[in-house]
């Protein structure tokens, strides 16, 4: 210790100009400078940001969706409530500006935009606008518009943008994750969506109903998929009200808690499963209503609900345990590309609709659809899939395996035929995480191009914008990687240093004989 | 300069310690990389090179441990201070084989990113910002190393000296985040710390001003060196 103090002394000492002082004042300057150009480099911005820039580019997926209006010489115009100065300078608008710069260019003809100041109530030719007129609805509901709003024009229908989820504004067309924080910007689907909506007459939009007071979740993703679609969205209390009639899609999204059960009979109180029930029968016009259920594998049992799916055909499977009753969930270590097995790349059922539903998502996308952590079903009663697990996977309860047969079917419909002639539809995903921000954004999975062609395919939507770009915010999840092929590879790392620690023994051990 | 740089370099493979290194390098930083990444299904740089910067830590005194320590215990350092050579090029060319061990060991875990590329959009900007920040820490820990190497002829004593400045280079960040309302006195803390310059790089920053940083830290380091092999040689 002593020796090595003693050496210390020698990096201060010395002869002269080259003693200590001269040391002890390179590391002050050094020091100083270091805390000087930090304080520059924080003031001026002299970094470079490396992530790559957006690229906003329009894909030209949405050529389809517009041939007929162009062809009829139609027109839409998009409005923005700031100045053409003010949008370039705005943090979320600057991106929607582009983006309806590069519909204007890819449409001259069809697509116009338009910019209002949004205090002074002038467009940019001086002309004052009517704004006012844009505060409610095409169905009389209020709307607020603010400096951040988007109005879409065609002829007599409009539909208005406005943020409500943030104070950055332009919130709908990036994609938000549960906490409100942006994950995407899609704002090429989202205004082909609304071009294609303004392009329809009001009453040929329906609406999808989220049935709540059962614990119910819904991401922000799954509800813009939604309105993209061509649904107003709103939510429905079966407990106090029927379905509505303009009800063209209900949607149970996740419950946590039970439907109701039967009513005293002879009491004249319609329980929700006979709400939903005359729905299915009734709903659409008359033509049948269509349900949506997701269900999550982790929550307790709901017996009424799932006794409601199994009269129509799919039984969510599941077995009764020390702890109560659990789900069925179904795991694959193979080809599953997480490390517990749980997210499962799904194929596509054969059958009508089900072919139907694969052809219209691969022509989009032709990557598999993720499902993670989701139970399994069995069918009945003419009930099909419409995606299976692979041929590796088990059926899991309790930590124990149930089931080793696979393919089992982890998305189902089925088709019910009521005596006034209309045929009921629902659709039933046992998966929570199907339907989450994450595997809605990536294009790496099909998971969003599913969604629209089941809505396309059977619940007939308006519109199903798809192959639209999309920025990425978080472009960090890996895609399609099994969990097999990433054992493989960290059983080859470890062969590097292994290799290496055999060789560097056999150089030693000959050198030592020598 | 050269041949003392091929004597050092050499010397790592003649005994355990090159190997050692190699081998717990690789096998750690494999491991890092399986669990931030494949089996988390992500392909985030920031936590692989956030971990490496403390195995760097610790792993680096290995290589510097013996540099000059050994020349003193096996009075071999006498015919260094006579050599014709100076005393700069002589610290330099230590540095120098110290680092290419280093420099060669994280290039190659570099590659394993590759492996990334089919399952996602790699952002090499990002990555390789990370690993040029790597490199610069490195060299100021190998800086580091050389010097405390210089002052002792017990290795061990040199190991953990070094391991004991690094730590604390790397504390200034945590100590700056405890101090109570002191603002420069935290900004002046963070603007000194290795581990709040390194979050720069990670969060996709290239940033000149810790390139400087990096640079003028181990500069320091190796002026110290050349001054305390200075004084020895004149007495």
């Amino acid at each position: 210790m002593n020796k090595m103090l003693e050496g210390l002394k020698g990096a201060f000492s010395g002869k002269g100009f080259e003693g200590n002082t001269i040391t002890a004042l390179v590391i002050a300057v050094t020091v100083v400078l270091n805390v000087l150009i930090y304080t520059l480099t924080s003031l001026f911005g002299w970094y470079i940001y490396s992530p790559e820039s957006a690229d906003l580019s329009l894909s030209g997926s949405t050529d389809e969706l517009f041939a007929e209006a162009i062809e009829d010489g139609e027109e839409v115009t998009v409005m923005f409530c700031l100045t053409e100065d003010a949008l370039k300078s705005h943090d979320t608008g600057a991106y929607v500006l582009e983006t309806a710069r590069g519909f204007a260019e890819r449409y001259p003809d069809f697509v116009k935009l338009k910019f209002v100041n949004y205090l002074t109530r002038r467009d940019e030719d001086g002309k004052l606008v009517d704004l006012a007129k844009y505060k409610t609805d095409m169905r009389g509901n209020e709307i607020a518009i603010y400096d951040s709003s988007v109005i879409f024009i065609s002829g007599e229908n409009y539909k208005v943008l406005t943020d409500v989820y943030t104070a950055a504004g332009f919130a709908d067309f990036y994609t938000l994750n549960s906490k409100y924080e942006v994950e995407a910007y899609n704002g090429e689907e989202v205004m082909a969506s609304m071009i294609s909506w303004v392009l329809k007459d009001d009453s040929e939009h329906k609406t999808a109903y989220f049935t709540e007071n059962h614990g119910e979740t819904v991401d922000v993703a799954f509800s813009n998929m939604l309105s993209c679609a061509g649904y107003y969205v709103n939510v429905v209390n079966l407990r106090k009200q029927p379905v509505p009639e303009d009800a063209g899609l209900v949607v149970i999204s996740n419950p946590r808690n039970d439907f109701e059960r039967a009513a005293l009979e002879g009491s004249g109180v319609r329980t929700e499963i006979e709400r939903l029930e005359a729905y299915l029968a009734e709903g659409n016009g008359g033509l049948g209503g269509s349900l949506y259920v997701s269900l999550d594998p982790y929550t307790r049992r709901l017996p009424v609900l799932e006794g409601f799916l199994f009269e129509h055909g799919i039984t969510v499977e599941g077995r009764d345990g020390e702890f109560g009753y659990s789900r069925d969930l179904v795991k694959d270590d193979t080809n599953g590309i997480s490390l517990d097995g749980l997210s499962i790349l799904a194929s596509y059922a054969e059958g009508e609709k089900a072919t139907l539903i694969a052809e219209s998502a691969k022509g989009a996308n032709s990557a598999s659809v993720l499902l993670a952590r989701t139970a399994r079903l069995t069918l009945s009663n003419g009930a099909k899939a419409l995606l299976y697990s692979s041929p590796t996977s088990v059926a899991m309860n309790s930590d124990e395996v149930v089931d080793s047969e696979g393919g089992y079917a982890v998305v189902a419909y089925s088709d019910t035929t009521y005596d006034g002639g209309g045929t009921g539809r629902i659709v039933v995903m046992p998966s929570v995480l199907t339907t989450t921000t994450d595997t809605l954004i990536t294009k790496g999975y099909a998971n969003k191009d599913f969604m629209y062609s089941v809505f396309e395919v059977l619940f007939d939507s308006l519109t199903s914008p798809r192959g639209a770009n999309v920025v990425l915010y978080n472009t960090k999840m890996l895609e399609n990687l099994p969990m097999g092929m990433s054992r493989t590879v960290f059983v080859c790392l470890m062969i590097i240093p292994a290799a290496l620690a055999v060789v560097g023994y056999v150089t030693l051990k000959r050198r030592a004989n020598r | 300069m050269a041949a003392i740089f091929k004597r050092e370099l050499k010397g790592y493979f003649t005994g355990v310690i090159g190997y050692v290194f190699l081998v717990l390098y690789l096998a750690i930083a494999g491991v890092i990389f399986c669990y931030s990444t494949l089996f988390s299904m992500s392909s985030d740089v920031t936590t692989y090179y956030t971990l490496m910067l403390i195995i760097s830590g610790v792993m680096l005194p290995l290589l510097t441990m013996k540099s000059f320590s050994e020349e003193r215990k096996t009075k071999t350092e006498q015919l260094l201070l006579t050599a014709p050579v100076s005393i700069p090029a002589m610290v330099l060319a230590k540095l120098l084989a110290a680092y290419v061990m280093f420099a060669a060991a994280s290039l190659f875990t570099l590659a394993y990113f590759l492996i990334l590329i089919p399952y996602t959009q790699l952002q090499v900007a990002v990555l390789l910002g990370n690993e040029l920040a790597h490199l610069l820490v490195g060299f100021v820990f190998i800086a580091i190393g050389i010097f405390v190497s210089s002052l002792t002829e017990n290795q061990l004593s040199s190991a953990v000296g070094t391991i004991a400045i690094i730590l604390a280079f790397l504390g200034i960040g945590v100590i700056s985040s405890l101090l109570p309302s002191s603002y420069w006195l935290r900004y002046i803390f963070d603007s000194l710390s290795i581990f709040t310059r390194f979050q720069a790089f990670t969060a996709g920053y290239f940033d000149v001003a810790s390139i400087l940083y990096y640079v003028s830290v181990g500069a320091i380091f190796v002026w110290l060196t050349i001054r305390v092999y200075d004084r020895r040689r004149y007495n």
